[in-house]
Protein backbone atom coordinates (compact mmCIF):
# COMPACT_ATOMS: atom_id res chain seq x y z
CA UNK A 1 0.00 0.00 0.00
CA UNK A 2 1.20 3.54 -0.81
CA UNK A 3 0.95 6.68 1.30
CA UNK A 4 1.75 10.36 1.05
CA UNK A 5 4.46 11.22 3.56
CA UNK A 6 5.30 14.81 2.66
CA UNK A 7 4.21 17.72 0.50
CA UNK A 8 5.41 21.13 -0.61
CA UNK A 9 4.58 23.77 -3.18
CA UNK A 10 5.21 27.30 -4.36
CA UNK A 11 2.60 30.00 -4.66
CA UNK A 12 0.83 30.00 -8.03
CA UNK A 13 1.55 33.27 -9.81
CA UNK A 14 3.75 34.75 -12.53
CA UNK A 15 7.15 33.86 -11.09
CA UNK A 16 9.15 36.30 -13.21
CA UNK A 17 12.34 35.57 -11.27
CA UNK A 18 12.11 31.75 -11.30
CA UNK A 19 12.70 29.33 -14.18
CA UNK A 20 10.86 26.08 -14.88
CA UNK A 21 13.54 24.06 -13.10
CA UNK A 22 13.89 26.62 -10.24
CA UNK A 23 10.21 26.10 -9.46
CA UNK A 24 10.50 22.31 -9.58
CA UNK A 25 13.58 22.30 -7.34
CA UNK A 26 11.86 24.62 -4.84
CA UNK A 27 8.80 22.38 -4.52
CA UNK A 28 10.93 19.23 -4.44
CA UNK A 29 13.08 20.52 -1.57
CA UNK A 30 10.01 21.58 0.41
CA UNK A 31 8.36 18.17 0.02
CA UNK A 32 11.57 16.34 0.99
CA UNK A 33 11.91 18.56 4.08
CA UNK A 34 8.28 17.94 4.97
CA UNK A 35 8.76 14.18 4.73
CA UNK A 36 11.80 14.31 7.03
CA UNK A 37 14.41 13.95 4.30
CA UNK A 38 13.52 10.46 3.27
CA UNK A 39 15.83 8.76 0.84
CA UNK A 40 14.34 8.80 -2.64
CA UNK A 41 14.35 5.79 -5.02
CA UNK A 42 12.72 7.43 -8.04
CA UNK A 43 11.49 10.79 -9.31
CA UNK A 44 8.38 11.21 -11.45
CA UNK A 45 7.89 14.64 -13.02
CA UNK A 46 4.44 15.82 -14.10
CA UNK A 47 4.30 18.51 -16.76
CA UNK A 48 2.32 19.31 -19.86
CA UNK A 49 3.98 22.07 -21.88
CA UNK A 50 7.75 22.06 -21.25
CA UNK A 51 8.41 21.20 -24.91
CA UNK A 52 6.12 23.83 -26.41
CA UNK A 53 6.24 26.65 -23.82
CA UNK A 54 9.81 26.27 -22.56
CA UNK A 55 11.63 24.39 -25.34
CA UNK A 56 12.88 21.91 -22.75
CA UNK A 57 12.48 18.18 -23.14
CA UNK A 58 14.07 15.41 -21.05
CA UNK A 59 12.72 17.50 -18.20
CA UNK A 60 13.07 14.95 -15.41
CA UNK A 61 16.83 14.64 -16.02
CA UNK A 62 17.22 18.42 -15.79
CA UNK A 63 15.28 18.56 -12.52
CA UNK A 64 16.92 15.54 -10.87
CA UNK A 65 20.34 16.89 -11.78
CA UNK A 66 19.57 20.28 -10.22
CA UNK A 67 18.01 18.69 -7.14
CA UNK A 68 21.29 16.84 -6.59
CA UNK A 69 19.63 13.43 -6.44
CA UNK A 70 22.11 10.88 -7.82
CA UNK A 71 21.46 7.53 -9.37
CA UNK A 72 17.66 7.55 -9.08
CA UNK A 73 15.51 6.65 -12.06
CA UNK A 74 13.37 9.50 -13.33
CA UNK A 75 10.93 10.22 -16.11
CA UNK A 76 8.18 12.64 -17.08
CA UNK A 77 4.50 11.72 -17.15
CA UNK A 78 2.21 13.83 -19.28
CA UNK A 79 -1.59 13.91 -19.47
CA UNK A 80 -2.23 17.65 -19.99
CA UNK A 81 -4.30 18.97 -17.08
CA UNK A 82 -4.27 15.55 -15.40
CA UNK A 83 -0.49 15.03 -15.70
CA UNK A 84 -0.02 15.37 -11.94
CA UNK A 85 -2.54 12.66 -11.15
CA UNK A 86 -1.05 10.33 -13.76
CA UNK A 87 2.36 10.90 -12.13
CA UNK A 88 1.04 10.17 -8.63
CA UNK A 89 -0.72 7.06 -9.89
CA UNK A 90 2.51 5.93 -11.58
CA UNK A 91 4.44 6.52 -8.35
CA UNK A 92 1.77 4.59 -6.42
CA UNK A 93 2.12 1.68 -8.81
CA UNK A 94 5.93 1.73 -8.33
CA UNK A 95 5.50 1.58 -4.54
CA UNK A 96 2.64 -0.93 -4.56
CA UNK A 97 4.62 -3.27 -6.79
CA UNK A 98 7.73 -3.04 -4.62
CA UNK A 99 9.87 -1.54 -7.38
CA UNK A 100 10.43 1.59 -5.27
CA UNK A 101 9.93 2.40 -1.61
CA UNK A 102 9.83 6.20 -1.82
CA UNK A 103 9.05 8.21 -4.93
CA UNK A 104 9.26 11.99 -5.25
CA UNK A 105 6.52 13.33 -7.54
CA UNK A 106 7.08 16.88 -8.78
CA UNK A 107 4.51 18.70 -10.87
CA UNK A 108 5.68 21.87 -12.58
CA UNK A 109 4.42 24.31 -15.21
CA UNK A 110 5.90 27.59 -16.36
CA UNK A 111 3.80 29.47 -18.92
CA UNK A 112 4.65 33.09 -18.14
CA UNK A 113 7.72 33.10 -20.40
CA UNK A 114 5.20 32.94 -23.27
CA UNK A 115 4.25 36.60 -23.27
CA UNK A 116 2.02 36.92 -26.35
CA UNK A 117 -1.64 36.04 -25.81
CA UNK A 118 -1.92 34.41 -29.26
CA UNK A 119 0.93 32.03 -28.43
CA UNK A 120 -0.53 31.22 -25.03
CA UNK A 121 -3.89 30.41 -26.63
CA UNK A 122 -2.14 28.20 -29.17
CA UNK A 123 -0.15 26.27 -26.56
CA UNK A 124 -3.22 25.90 -24.32
CA UNK A 125 -5.07 24.46 -27.30
CA UNK A 126 -2.57 21.71 -28.09
CA UNK A 127 -4.75 19.11 -26.35
CA UNK A 128 -7.25 19.48 -29.19
CA UNK A 129 -7.02 17.24 -32.25
CA UNK A 130 -4.34 19.09 -34.19
CA UNK A 131 -5.45 18.22 -37.72
CA UNK A 132 -9.22 18.56 -37.51
CA UNK A 133 -9.86 20.87 -34.57
CA UNK A 134 -6.87 23.17 -34.13
CA UNK A 135 -6.06 23.56 -37.84
CA UNK A 136 -9.55 24.90 -38.50
CA UNK A 137 -9.18 27.55 -35.79
CA UNK A 138 -10.79 25.81 -32.83
CA UNK A 139 -9.27 26.70 -29.45
CA UNK A 140 -9.51 25.33 -25.96
CA UNK A 141 -11.98 28.18 -25.35
CA UNK A 142 -14.15 27.43 -28.38
CA UNK A 143 -14.56 23.86 -27.12
CA UNK A 144 -15.60 24.95 -23.63
CA UNK A 145 -17.94 27.49 -25.26
CA UNK A 146 -19.69 24.88 -27.42
CA UNK A 147 -20.28 22.74 -24.34
CA UNK A 148 -21.51 25.78 -22.39
CA UNK A 149 -23.89 26.71 -25.21
CA UNK A 150 -25.29 23.17 -25.19
CA UNK A 151 -25.72 23.28 -21.40
CA UNK A 152 -27.58 26.61 -21.58
CA UNK A 153 -29.96 25.32 -24.24
CA UNK A 154 -30.73 21.99 -22.60
CA UNK A 155 -31.38 23.31 -19.11
CA UNK A 156 -32.67 26.71 -20.18
CA UNK A 157 -30.33 28.75 -18.01
CA UNK A 158 -28.56 32.07 -18.55
CA UNK A 159 -24.94 33.16 -18.58
CA UNK A 160 -25.08 34.49 -15.02
CA UNK A 161 -25.67 30.96 -13.70
CA UNK A 162 -22.12 30.08 -14.73
CA UNK A 163 -20.79 32.83 -12.47
CA UNK A 164 -21.69 31.02 -9.24
CA UNK A 165 -18.75 28.65 -9.53
CA UNK A 166 -15.96 31.22 -10.08
CA UNK A 167 -17.52 33.38 -7.33
CA UNK A 168 -17.26 30.42 -4.92
CA UNK A 169 -13.67 29.67 -5.97
CA UNK A 170 -12.57 33.26 -5.37
CA UNK A 171 -14.36 33.26 -2.01
CA UNK A 172 -12.46 30.11 -0.96
CA UNK A 173 -9.07 31.37 -2.15
CA UNK A 174 -9.20 34.58 -0.08
CA UNK A 175 -7.67 32.84 2.96
CA UNK A 176 -5.23 30.60 1.06
CA UNK A 177 -1.64 31.93 1.18
CA UNK A 178 -0.42 30.13 -1.96
CA UNK A 179 -3.45 31.07 -4.11
CA UNK A 180 -3.00 33.16 -7.24
CA UNK A 181 -6.13 35.32 -6.84
CA UNK A 182 -6.92 36.16 -3.22
CA UNK A 183 -9.83 38.51 -3.79
CA UNK A 184 -13.59 38.18 -3.94
CA UNK A 185 -15.32 38.13 -7.29
CA UNK A 186 -18.76 39.69 -7.60
CA UNK A 187 -21.33 38.21 -9.96
CA UNK A 188 -21.69 41.57 -11.73
CA UNK A 189 -17.94 41.65 -12.41
CA UNK A 190 -18.14 38.11 -13.76
CA UNK A 191 -20.92 39.26 -16.11
CA UNK A 192 -18.86 42.24 -17.26
CA UNK A 193 -15.79 40.18 -18.17
CA UNK A 194 -15.10 39.96 -21.93
CA UNK A 195 -15.91 36.99 -24.13
CA UNK A 196 -13.10 34.64 -25.07
CA UNK A 197 -15.44 32.58 -27.24
CA UNK A 198 -19.14 33.38 -26.79
CA UNK A 199 -20.71 32.61 -24.33
CA UNK A 200 -17.48 31.69 -22.50
CA UNK A 201 -16.09 34.65 -20.57
CA UNK A 202 -12.67 35.53 -19.21
CA UNK A 203 -13.86 34.76 -15.66
CA UNK A 204 -15.13 31.31 -16.66
CA UNK A 205 -11.60 30.02 -17.08
CA UNK A 206 -8.46 30.05 -14.96
CA UNK A 207 -5.32 31.93 -15.92
CA UNK A 208 -2.29 29.76 -16.57
CA UNK A 209 -0.12 30.54 -13.54
CA UNK A 210 3.40 29.31 -12.89
CA UNK A 211 3.84 26.86 -10.07
CA UNK A 212 5.30 23.64 -8.79
CA UNK A 213 4.01 21.17 -6.21
CA UNK A 214 5.56 17.96 -4.92
CA UNK A 215 4.54 14.99 -2.81
CA UNK A 216 6.50 12.03 -1.51
CA UNK A 217 4.73 8.72 -2.21
CA UNK A 218 6.02 6.15 0.28
CA UNK A 219 5.41 2.70 1.68
CA UNK A 220 4.63 4.45 4.99
CA UNK A 221 2.90 7.75 5.76
CA UNK A 222 -0.05 9.51 7.31
CA UNK A 223 -2.37 9.64 4.31
CA UNK A 224 -3.23 6.52 2.35
CA UNK A 225 -3.68 6.44 -1.44
CA UNK A 226 -6.70 4.17 -1.19
CA UNK A 227 -8.03 4.25 -4.74
CA UNK A 228 -7.06 5.54 -8.14
CA UNK A 229 -8.03 5.28 -11.77
CA UNK A 230 -7.41 6.81 -15.20
CA UNK A 231 -10.03 6.81 -17.98
CA UNK A 232 -9.42 7.82 -21.58
CA UNK A 233 -12.26 8.73 -23.93
CA UNK A 234 -13.10 10.69 -27.06
CA UNK A 235 -11.03 13.75 -27.89
CA UNK A 236 -12.97 15.35 -30.77
CA UNK A 237 -16.18 17.06 -29.69
CA UNK A 238 -17.90 16.17 -32.96
CA UNK A 239 -17.49 12.45 -32.24
CA UNK A 240 -19.01 12.55 -28.76
CA UNK A 241 -22.53 11.18 -28.39
CA UNK A 242 -23.50 13.94 -26.00
CA UNK A 243 -21.40 17.01 -25.16
CA UNK A 244 -22.84 17.04 -21.64
CA UNK A 245 -21.85 13.48 -20.73
CA UNK A 246 -18.42 13.05 -19.21
CA UNK A 247 -18.25 9.26 -19.28
CA UNK A 248 -14.54 9.35 -18.42
CA UNK A 249 -15.41 11.06 -15.14
CA UNK A 250 -18.12 8.56 -14.27
CA UNK A 251 -15.93 5.54 -14.93
CA UNK A 252 -12.76 6.81 -13.26
CA UNK A 253 -14.59 7.97 -10.13
CA UNK A 254 -16.45 4.67 -9.84
CA UNK A 255 -13.30 2.59 -10.24
CA UNK A 256 -11.33 4.67 -7.72
CA UNK A 257 -14.12 4.52 -5.13
CA UNK A 258 -14.55 0.78 -5.70
CA UNK A 259 -10.83 0.22 -5.20
CA UNK A 260 -11.00 2.19 -1.94
CA UNK A 261 -14.16 0.24 -0.98
CA UNK A 262 -15.92 3.53 -0.32
CA UNK A 263 -18.87 5.48 -1.63
CA UNK A 264 -19.49 9.20 -2.04
CA UNK A 265 -21.27 9.49 1.31
CA UNK A 266 -18.01 8.71 3.13
CA UNK A 267 -16.00 11.40 1.30
CA UNK A 268 -15.26 14.52 3.39
CA UNK A 269 -14.42 16.87 0.52
CA UNK A 270 -13.88 16.80 -3.25
CA UNK A 271 -11.52 18.52 -5.62
CA UNK A 272 -12.50 18.94 -9.23
CA UNK A 273 -10.82 20.30 -12.34
CA UNK A 274 -12.59 23.61 -12.95
CA UNK A 275 -10.90 24.43 -16.25
CA UNK A 276 -14.17 26.26 -17.01
CA UNK A 277 -17.40 26.90 -15.13
CA UNK A 278 -19.38 24.54 -17.33
CA UNK A 279 -16.80 21.75 -17.03
CA UNK A 280 -16.97 22.19 -13.25
CA UNK A 281 -20.76 21.77 -13.32
CA UNK A 282 -20.53 18.72 -15.59
CA UNK A 283 -18.02 17.12 -13.23
CA UNK A 284 -20.21 17.71 -10.18
CA UNK A 285 -23.09 16.10 -12.07
CA UNK A 286 -21.03 13.21 -13.45
CA UNK A 287 -19.57 12.39 -10.03
CA UNK A 288 -23.11 12.28 -8.67
CA UNK A 289 -22.88 15.34 -6.40
CA UNK A 290 -25.65 17.10 -8.34
CA UNK A 291 -28.51 16.02 -10.56
CA UNK A 292 -28.16 16.85 -14.25
CA UNK A 293 -28.74 20.56 -14.81
CA UNK A 294 -28.83 21.30 -11.08
CA UNK A 295 -25.16 22.07 -10.34
CA UNK A 296 -25.48 25.86 -10.88
CA UNK A 297 -28.39 26.15 -8.45
CA UNK A 298 -26.76 23.91 -5.83
CA UNK A 299 -23.54 25.92 -6.10
CA UNK A 300 -25.46 29.17 -5.54
CA UNK A 301 -27.26 27.61 -2.56
CA UNK A 302 -23.97 26.76 -0.87
CA UNK A 303 -23.90 22.98 -1.09
CA UNK A 304 -20.27 23.02 -2.29
CA UNK A 305 -19.02 25.81 -0.02
CA UNK A 306 -16.33 25.06 2.53
CA UNK A 307 -18.98 24.78 5.27
CA UNK A 308 -21.53 23.12 2.97
CA UNK A 309 -22.73 19.55 2.63
CA UNK A 310 -19.87 18.62 0.28
CA UNK A 311 -16.99 21.11 0.21
CA UNK A 312 -15.51 21.40 -3.29
CA UNK A 313 -12.08 22.93 -3.96
CA UNK A 314 -11.61 24.43 -0.48
CA UNK A 315 -8.41 26.17 -1.68
CA UNK A 316 -10.13 27.89 -4.62
CA UNK A 317 -9.62 25.39 -7.43
CA UNK A 318 -7.95 26.10 -10.73
CA UNK A 319 -9.90 29.34 -11.05
CA UNK A 320 -8.58 31.12 -7.97
CA UNK A 321 -5.81 29.03 -6.41
CA UNK A 322 -4.40 28.92 -9.93
CA UNK A 323 -3.84 26.59 -12.85
CA UNK A 324 -0.27 25.46 -13.45
CA UNK A 325 -1.58 22.91 -15.91
CA UNK A 326 0.65 19.83 -15.55
CA UNK A 327 1.25 20.55 -11.85
CA UNK A 328 -2.35 21.23 -10.87
CA UNK A 329 -3.23 17.67 -9.81
CA UNK A 330 -0.10 17.53 -7.62
CA UNK A 331 -1.36 20.73 -5.97
CA UNK A 332 -4.66 18.93 -5.36
CA UNK A 333 -2.88 16.03 -3.65
CA UNK A 334 -0.47 18.22 -1.67
CA UNK A 335 -3.31 20.45 -0.41
CA UNK A 336 -5.45 17.41 0.39
CA UNK A 337 -2.56 15.86 2.34
CA UNK A 338 -2.33 19.02 4.44
CA UNK A 339 -6.13 19.10 4.89
CA UNK A 340 -6.23 15.48 6.03
CA UNK A 341 -3.40 16.06 8.50
CA UNK A 342 -5.04 19.25 9.83
CA UNK A 343 -2.33 21.68 8.74
CA UNK A 344 -3.91 24.25 6.44
CA UNK A 345 -5.02 27.02 8.80
CA UNK A 346 -8.03 29.11 7.84
CA UNK A 347 -9.21 26.93 4.95
CA UNK A 348 -9.19 23.79 7.15
CA UNK A 349 -12.21 21.49 6.90
CA UNK A 350 -12.69 20.22 10.44
CA UNK A 351 -12.58 16.48 10.85
CA UNK A 352 -11.77 15.74 7.19
CA UNK A 353 -10.93 12.05 6.90
CA UNK A 354 -11.08 11.33 3.17
CA UNK A 355 -11.27 13.06 -0.18
CA UNK A 356 -11.83 12.48 -3.88
CA UNK A 357 -9.48 14.22 -6.32
CA UNK A 358 -10.63 14.54 -9.92
CA UNK A 359 -8.64 15.90 -12.83
CA UNK A 360 -9.32 16.20 -16.55
CA UNK A 361 -7.20 16.19 -19.65
CA UNK A 362 -8.24 18.32 -22.59
CA UNK A 363 -11.93 19.19 -22.56
CA UNK A 364 -12.84 15.83 -21.05
CA UNK A 365 -10.69 13.58 -23.26
CA UNK A 366 -9.51 11.82 -20.13
CA UNK A 367 -10.12 11.82 -16.40
CA UNK A 368 -8.17 10.74 -13.33
CA UNK A 369 -9.51 9.98 -9.87
CA UNK A 370 -7.60 9.53 -6.63
CA UNK A 371 -9.11 8.70 -3.23
CA UNK A 372 -7.06 9.70 -0.18
CA UNK A 373 -7.87 8.60 3.37
CA UNK A 374 -6.33 9.42 6.73
CA UNK B 1 7.12 30.11 -32.85
CA UNK B 2 7.61 26.60 -34.22
CA UNK B 3 4.18 25.42 -33.14
CA UNK B 4 2.21 27.70 -35.46
CA UNK B 5 3.97 26.39 -38.56
CA UNK B 6 2.38 23.78 -40.67
CA UNK B 7 3.94 21.87 -43.53
CA UNK B 8 3.13 20.80 -47.06
CA UNK B 9 3.21 17.06 -46.33
CA UNK B 10 1.01 17.55 -43.28
CA UNK B 11 -1.69 19.23 -45.38
CA UNK B 12 -1.20 17.08 -48.49
CA UNK B 13 -1.65 13.88 -46.49
CA UNK B 14 -5.15 14.93 -45.46
CA UNK B 15 -6.26 16.19 -48.88
CA UNK B 16 -9.14 13.72 -49.17
CA UNK B 17 -10.51 14.73 -45.82
CA UNK B 18 -9.92 18.46 -46.19
CA UNK B 19 -11.19 18.80 -49.80
CA UNK B 20 -13.75 15.99 -50.17
CA UNK B 21 -14.98 15.44 -46.60
CA UNK B 22 -13.69 11.89 -46.61
CA UNK B 23 -15.32 10.02 -43.75
CA UNK B 24 -15.77 6.47 -42.64
CA UNK B 25 -18.75 4.13 -42.88
CA UNK B 26 -18.70 1.27 -40.41
CA UNK B 27 -19.98 -2.03 -41.77
CA UNK B 28 -20.33 -3.40 -38.28
CA UNK B 29 -22.57 -0.73 -36.66
CA UNK B 30 -23.71 1.00 -39.88
CA UNK B 31 -22.75 4.41 -38.57
CA UNK B 32 -20.71 7.08 -40.29
CA UNK B 33 -18.08 9.39 -38.89
CA UNK B 34 -15.72 12.22 -39.82
CA UNK B 35 -12.81 12.29 -40.46
CA UNK B 36 -11.93 8.90 -41.92
CA UNK B 37 -9.90 6.67 -39.64
CA UNK B 38 -9.10 2.97 -39.54
CA UNK B 39 -11.09 2.13 -36.42
CA UNK B 40 -14.77 3.05 -35.99
CA UNK B 41 -15.02 5.59 -33.12
CA UNK B 42 -18.52 4.36 -32.29
CA UNK B 43 -17.99 0.60 -31.94
CA UNK B 44 -14.27 -0.12 -32.38
CA UNK B 45 -14.65 -2.22 -35.53
CA UNK B 46 -11.93 -2.11 -38.20
CA UNK B 47 -14.46 -3.02 -40.90
CA UNK B 48 -14.63 0.55 -42.18
CA UNK B 49 -15.16 1.85 -45.74
CA UNK B 50 -14.15 5.26 -47.04
CA UNK B 51 -17.04 7.51 -48.03
CA UNK B 52 -17.35 11.09 -49.30
CA UNK B 53 -19.82 12.73 -46.95
CA UNK B 54 -22.65 15.06 -48.04
CA UNK B 55 -21.63 18.71 -48.32
CA UNK B 56 -24.79 20.12 -46.84
CA UNK B 57 -25.98 20.24 -43.27
CA UNK B 58 -27.14 22.50 -40.48
CA UNK B 59 -25.57 24.35 -37.56
CA UNK B 60 -26.16 22.46 -34.30
CA UNK B 61 -24.28 24.83 -32.04
CA UNK B 62 -21.70 27.60 -32.52
CA UNK B 63 -19.35 30.00 -30.81
CA UNK B 64 -17.70 33.26 -31.84
CA UNK B 65 -13.95 33.14 -31.16
CA UNK B 66 -12.54 36.45 -29.92
CA UNK B 67 -9.03 35.45 -28.85
CA UNK B 68 -7.54 33.58 -31.76
CA UNK B 69 -4.44 31.43 -31.51
CA UNK B 70 -1.28 32.46 -33.39
CA UNK B 71 -1.95 31.92 -37.09
CA UNK B 72 -5.65 32.85 -36.98
CA UNK B 73 -5.52 36.47 -35.76
CA UNK B 74 -6.47 37.73 -39.21
CA UNK B 75 -9.92 36.11 -39.10
CA UNK B 76 -10.94 37.31 -35.62
CA UNK B 77 -13.76 37.29 -34.65
CA UNK B 78 -14.73 34.07 -36.40
CA UNK B 79 -17.36 31.40 -35.93
CA UNK B 80 -16.60 27.79 -35.00
CA UNK B 81 -19.68 25.64 -35.51
CA UNK B 82 -20.66 22.08 -34.74
CA UNK B 83 -22.38 20.98 -37.95
CA UNK B 84 -24.62 18.01 -38.60
CA UNK B 85 -24.46 16.89 -42.23
CA UNK B 86 -27.51 15.61 -44.12
CA UNK B 87 -26.64 12.00 -43.22
CA UNK B 88 -26.30 12.80 -39.50
CA UNK B 89 -22.48 12.86 -39.40
CA UNK B 90 -21.08 15.66 -37.26
CA UNK B 91 -18.01 17.80 -37.74
CA UNK B 92 -16.48 21.03 -36.52
CA UNK B 93 -15.83 23.82 -39.01
CA UNK B 94 -15.35 27.53 -39.39
CA UNK B 95 -18.25 29.37 -41.01
CA UNK B 96 -17.52 31.81 -43.83
CA UNK B 97 -19.38 34.39 -45.92
CA UNK B 98 -21.49 35.30 -42.91
CA UNK B 99 -21.24 37.83 -40.08
CA UNK B 100 -21.04 36.26 -36.60
CA UNK B 101 -24.26 37.98 -35.50
CA UNK B 102 -26.18 36.50 -38.46
CA UNK B 103 -25.48 32.90 -37.49
CA UNK B 104 -28.37 30.91 -36.01
CA UNK B 105 -28.72 27.40 -34.68
CA UNK B 106 -30.44 25.28 -37.30
CA UNK B 107 -29.07 27.41 -40.15
CA UNK B 108 -28.60 25.45 -43.42
CA UNK B 109 -24.96 25.43 -44.51
CA UNK B 110 -22.87 24.00 -47.34
CA UNK B 111 -19.21 23.14 -47.70
CA UNK B 112 -16.82 25.32 -49.69
CA UNK B 113 -13.04 25.26 -50.11
CA UNK B 114 -11.36 28.28 -48.53
CA UNK B 115 -8.01 29.38 -47.18
CA UNK B 116 -7.65 28.05 -43.65
CA UNK B 117 -4.61 30.21 -43.02
CA UNK B 118 -1.30 31.40 -44.37
CA UNK B 119 1.53 30.03 -42.32
CA UNK B 120 4.39 32.06 -40.94
CA UNK B 121 7.47 33.08 -42.90
CA UNK B 122 7.01 30.45 -45.61
CA UNK B 123 3.65 31.95 -46.61
CA UNK B 124 2.41 28.45 -47.21
CA UNK B 125 -1.30 28.77 -47.94
CA UNK B 126 -3.34 26.01 -46.34
CA UNK B 127 -6.72 25.32 -47.94
CA UNK B 128 -9.55 23.23 -46.57
CA UNK B 129 -13.26 23.07 -45.91
CA UNK B 130 -15.35 25.82 -44.42
CA UNK B 131 -19.13 26.07 -44.42
CA UNK B 132 -21.29 28.97 -45.59
CA UNK B 133 -25.02 29.61 -45.44
CA UNK B 134 -26.84 27.88 -48.35
CA UNK B 135 -27.39 30.48 -51.06
CA UNK B 136 -31.04 31.26 -51.74
CA UNK B 137 -31.95 30.82 -55.43
ZN1 LIG C 1 -18.89 0.95 -35.88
Amino acid sequence: MAYISGAGFTRVTNHWDLSLEDLAVEAGIRALEDSGHEEIDAVVVANSFSGTANGQEDLSSIIVDQLGIRDAPSFKVSLEGASGAAAIITATALVNSGIARRVLVIGVEKMSDVTALEDLTLISSTSLDRRFEREIGATIHSQHALIMQTYMRRYNIGEEDFGHFPVLMHENACVVPHAQFRYKLKLENYMRSPYLAEPLKLFDVPAEGDGAAAVVVSERGEVKISGFSISSGKVMLSLREDLLRLDVVRSSVKRALDMAEMDLSSISFTKIHDSSSVLAYLQLESIGLAEEGKAPQLTAEGRFSRDGEMPVNPEGGLKARGYPVGASAVYQAAEAYLQLTGRVGESQIDGAKSCLLLSISGVGSGATSIVLTR
Amino acid sequence: MVLERTSIPLYWRDRGIKYRLLGGECKSCNRRFFPYRKVCPHCGSTDVNKVNLPRRGRVVSFTVVHNAPRGFEYYTPYVIALIELKDGTRLLSQLTDVEPDEVREGMEVEMVIRIHRTCGESWLIAYGYKFRPVLKK
